[in-house]
């Protein structure tokens, strides 16, 4: 296969954690993609900030996607946003969540969604 | 143009699954070439061989089977995502030593090295569901 | 001794299974006996799986062994030669980890 070639993406989830597989899949995406020397951005909207949250308790027997999130930065996912006004409506404080993300407000969202060369959004 | 589609969504109660299916076959049918179709997540149910679905209703993982023995397309999928929801090709069947065979002909079981080469060969990467 | 149960690729079905001893014997199917160096490596794993529920991947396992060990130890070159072969996996089921995942 030839990595010679990169493709910006952008990984987007909007689910929360543990309900269904998406959020875990995201993770799972942006991981492989980096892993692969693409360059990646990982952005949460809605409720899939929930993946963010500190003190996660996950049902037995599930992947704690908390911490799993610490495992990014390995990969060479260097970026995580999340949407600022989705952390603010749930109550959930930048300098309390498990990953240090940068709050995007929406001229950085658009950015991010402009300046990628592909969006996949779970 | 050259397509690749990423399929998140089970076929059943998925409008999402209908759209991807159709959305192949007219790219196909104007004269666009299809990469690859990658499964992930639930997607991987597309790629079952042992469904029965009632003849009022479209059968996604037949449809998609026929589709790439009539154009060569490329079906995958995501290996970590079916072998979790008893996706199993006779490779994985023997090395588990699980009693049967899941996949149908015409989908591979491979890993998302398949989806980021995809994702790098394609003009337009498309995702269905989420 | 007899080793606790495993899973059809060697790694221990239940991880609190695990201690020195079950290593030692793991690493002998390998034809490693495990010194300083291996239980650095070993060691530094069970605390990244402990912190992240994550075996790592070797680009990931390369990274922390540098970050934490320095760049003399955390490089492919030095990883393949206490754990020929591939060393993220082999490690891991020494170490007494989950097998690193499919998909990468």
């Amino acid at each position: 296969m030839s990595t010679q070639r990169t493709r910006s993406v952008l990984v987007v989830c909007r689910s929360a954690p543990y309900g269904r597989s998406r959020a875990r899949d995201a993770i799972d995406l942006a991981m492989a993609f980096a892993a692969f020397e693409q360059p990646v951005t990982l952005l949460f909207l809605g409720e899939g900030v929930f993946t963010l949250a500190g003190g996660q308790q996950p049902p037995a027997g599930t992947r704690h996607l908390g911490k799993l999130l610490g495992t990014l930065a390995d990969y060479g996912v260097g970026q995580v946003f999340a949407d600022a006004a989705a952390l603010a409506e749930r109550g959930l404080a930048v300098r309390e969540l498990a990953l240090a993300a940068e709050p995007a407000h929406d001229d950085t969202l658009r950015e991010l969604f402009a300046t990628h060369d592909r969006v996949i959004t779970v | 143009m050259i397509f690749a589609l990423l399929v998140h969504d089970a076929p059943v109660g998925r409008h999402s699954s209908q759209a991807a299916y159709r959305f192949a076959s007219e790219l196909l049918a104007g004269g666009h070439t299809l990469f690859r179709v990658f499964f992930f997540g639930d997607g991987v149910h597309h790629s079952t061989r042992l469904n029965l679905t009632p003849g009022n209703e479209t059968d996604l993982p037949q449809r998609w089977s026929r589709l790439a023995a009539e154009h060569g397309v490329d079906l995958v999928s995501c290996v970590g995502s079916a072998l979790r929801r008893g996706i199993v090709d006779e490779a994985q069947a023997r090395q588990h030593a699980l009693e049967a065979v899941s996949l149908r002909d015409g989908f591979e079981l491979s890993g998302l090295g398949q989806l980021v080469e995809a994702s790098i060969r394609c003009d337009r990467l498309v995702v269905f569901g989420g | 001794m007899s080793l606790p149960a495993r899973d059809a690729h060697g790694f221990l079905l239940d991880r609190a299974d695990w201690n020195e001893d079950v290593a030692r014997v793991l690493a002998a199917e390998e034809g490693l006996t495990l010194g300083a160096a291996h239980w650095e490596i070993l060691y530094l794993l069970r605390e990244y799986h402990a912190a992240h529920e994550h075996a790592p991947a070797m680009r990931a396992l390369v990274g922390l062994v540098r970050r934490r060990l320095g760049s003399d130890k955390g490089n492919s070159v030095y990883l393949l030669s206490l754990f020929p072969g591939s060393p993220a996996r082999i490690a891991a089921r020494i170490a007494g980890l989950p097998k690193p995942e499919h998909c990468l």
